[in-house]
């Protein structure tokens, strides 16, 4: 999830909460002030009329007092109202026609050598109509507070990660194998980003320093090897031109010469390997896959005449690939060669292209070695002389890269590989 | 034919003189950089093998030299690095072919001996190896005066055994000549023989005496008579 939106996410979730938490507490402070205040208004409402009936010094009239003012009862017997409390009442306005919320204290009191009762009222509904009023500015507050902080945080971070985000474009179009340096800004005017740019900075670098002299590494491999094997061929050649030449110098020549080809051709396999590793093949082309099989098979047909085992194919002549041209080439003269090196006698071998797939079949004896160390480096199921072990291995190596699926399954005397493009 | 071999291999600079000066090539040699550029600048050859790594700087700073001077000596690059840039890097700087190690003189030879044809032919194009007469440009073959009807690979075959006659090719040079690199990881040689054994039945069949000699089974060799 990008950043932005996980940060307002987590506002969304969070501040609501404590929103609302806050709501309970000023709820609860509120109610608390507003009961203060009745029992203040109640309490100075009764010392009024109690100071009253004591300046005057009379009996007094038991009447229902004033409606929702006050009353005034004589006690006959002891009751068990509890007094000097706030409690919640309501009174009938016909006027209204309907009941209408109240507080009610009620305090005994001796006037006279009698006992009495006062009870003083005080309308409710006003400081009800306060709460829902203030609670309502409130709900409000806390809305436009709510969006103000997600706009503000969205516009500020967008500024502060700013230089993170341009840090980020150019990272992922950097390519190792392209010229053009990182070029990250020095001074983004923040410390951390400073820092990371500076710290890429120098790990690209070091990168660039370790590709390049891996690179140099192949190439003076290549040449370090390459060089003697062309001073031991070049000298077998003149050896064969020896006129004294006899069949038995004649055969040991011939071993030399086969070593030194078997040599040339591993190191030739191991450099194309390291090659595709550190991704050398970079120029792709749109590939027709029928035709680069057809164009695969046609140097086999040439090579081995009438001696190739019997091959079928259904090539399906729409499929299209990107990729290097070089590196499907030896796919598939990889996959086709394996096929014919394994074979059987009076074998065959079924090709099929369809879609994004490629499959191969040939008959020949089970495997020596288990299935799933087929495509490791130097893995021989038999030990053919110019076999190098690395055919497979190389396969696996472009389906790698290319993110292609290679798979390999036994069954009935039938090998099949399998590549998904 | 003047020929000069530029080589810091010493080994290696040996193999191909002793090879060419049996061929009757008059053969000069440079081992490094600075010596290669004063024998071009000082003499003209008729073909220039070159290796690129060089003491001293690079083969094709040197065949870049030759091209300032207007010089058209045919220059063949040796290389270690069998890479598909470096191969175009020297073409286009005015290399003529582009051989890479390990090779076989037998391949070097025929490489050398096509590019003074092509170079110095006076129009005819052809190899003449004892009655057997080879045009390049037709890519036809007589004997006396039968046309040989050749496979488009017996006639390379032909052409490359002409170019290294009286010596001894293996059948792996045979093999590397006909299908490049495709020739890579194959213990078999079916194809070189029963092209060697197709040829042979041509040439017998067009009066061609036995020519093509078998080696012990290490190679072939084509004996004309003068």
């Amino acid at each position: 999830m990008e950043l932005q939106k996980k940060n307002t996410r987590f506002l969304l979730i969070y501040l609501p909460v404590i929103l609302i938490i806050c709501s309970i507490i000023f709820y609860f402070f509120l109610s608390l002030q507003i009961n203060h205040v009745h029992n203040e208004f109640l309490l100075l409402k009764q010392e009024n009329i109690l100071n009253l009936l004591n300046e005057h010094k009379r009996e007094i009239e038991l009447h229902s007092g004033a409606k929702g003012e006050y009353t005034i009862r004589e006690i006959k017997e002891p009751l068990s109202n509890k007094y000097n409390i706030i409690k919640d009442t309501s009174l009938f306005y016909s006027s209204e026609n309907r009941l209408m919320p109240f507080k009610m204290l009620t305090k005994k009191f001796e006037h006279l050598g009698k006992d009495y009762e006062i009870t003083t009222y005080s309308s409710s509904i006003e400081t009800t109509h306060l709460m829902l009023a203030v609670f309502s500015i409130n709900g409000l507050i806390y809305i436009i507070i709510l969006f103000s902080i997600i706009i503000i945080n969205r516009k500020v971070s967008e500024g502060l990660w700013r230089s993170f985000y341009e840090t980020l474009d150019k990272l992922s179009i950097y390519d190792i194998y392209k010229p053009l340096s990182l070029n990250l800004k020095n001074e983004t005017g923040i410390t951390e980003f400073n820092k990371l740019n500076k710290a890429l900075t120098q790990l690209v670098d070091r990168d660039r320093v370790a590709f390049q002299s891996q690179k140099q590494f192949v190439e003076n491999a290549s040449h370090e090897i390459q060089t003697p094997l062309a001073i031991i061929r070049s000298k077998a050649d003149l050896l064969m031109e020896q006129p004294d030449l006899n069949e038995k110098t004649a055969v040991l020549i011939n071993d030399i010469t086969d070593a030194t080809t078997r040599l040339s051709n591993l190191n030739k396999s191991l450099i194309l390997l390291a090659k595709i590793e550190n991704n050398h093949f970079l120029d792709k082309k749109n590939l027709n896959l029928s035709k680069t099989i057809q164009y695969c098979l046609s140097h086999f047909e040439k090579l081995f005449d009438d001696e190739l085992p019997q091959i079928t194919k259904e090539l399906d002549t729409t499929s299209f690939i990107t990729a290097n041209s070089s590196l499907i080439e030896t796919l598939f003269n990889n996959l086709i060669r394996n096929a014919i090196i394994h074979n059987s006698p009076s074998g065959y071998i079924k090709i099929v292209s369809k879609d994004k797939l490629f499959i191969i079949e040939n008959t020949g004896p089970e495997l020596t070695i288990p299935a799933e160390l087929l495509f490791e480096r130097f893995r021989k199921g038999s030990n053919k002389a110019n076999n190098t072990g690395l055919g497979l291995a190389i396969a696996k190596q472009i389906c790698t890269l290319y993110n292609y699926k290679i798979s390999y399954v036994y069954k009935d005397s039938i090998h099949t590989l399998q590549v998904n493009f | 034919m003047k020929l000069l071999i530029i080589e810091d291999e010493l080994s290696l600079l040996k193999s191909i003189t002793d090879f060419f000066q049996h061929e009757s090539f008059i053969c000069d040699t440079a081992s490094n950089f600075d010596e290669g550029l004063d024998k071009i600048s000082l003499y003209n050859y008729d073909c220039i093998i070159l290796d690129i790594a060089l003491p001293g700087g690079s083969g094709l700073k040197l065949l870049q030299n030759l091209r300032n001077q207007k010089k058209q000596d045919g220059v063949v690059i040796i290389s270690a690095k069998n890479s598909l840039e470096d191969k175009i890097a020297g073409l286009e700087l005015g290399a003529d072919d582009y051989l890479a190690k390990p090779f076989h003189l037998s391949e070097l030879n025929a490489r050398v001996n096509a590019l003074i044809r092509r170079k110095y032919s006076d129009g005819t194009n052809q190899i003449i190896c004892g009655n057997i007469t080879i045009d390049i440009s037709s890519k036809t073959a007589k004997f006396n005066n039968n046309q040989l009807h050749l496979t488009k690979n017996e006639y390379q075959l032909l052409v490359f055994m002409a170019a290294n006659k009286h010596r001894v090719i293996s059948k792996r040079a045979i093999t590397e000549h006909l299908l490049g690199d495709e020739a890579d990881n194959f213990d078999s040689f079916y194809s070189v023989y029963a092209h060697i054994k197709n040829l042979k039945k041509k040439l017998k069949d067009a009066g061609c005496p036995d020519c093509i000699k078998a080696v012990y089974g290490i190679g072939y060799k084509l004996e004309m008579d003068k």
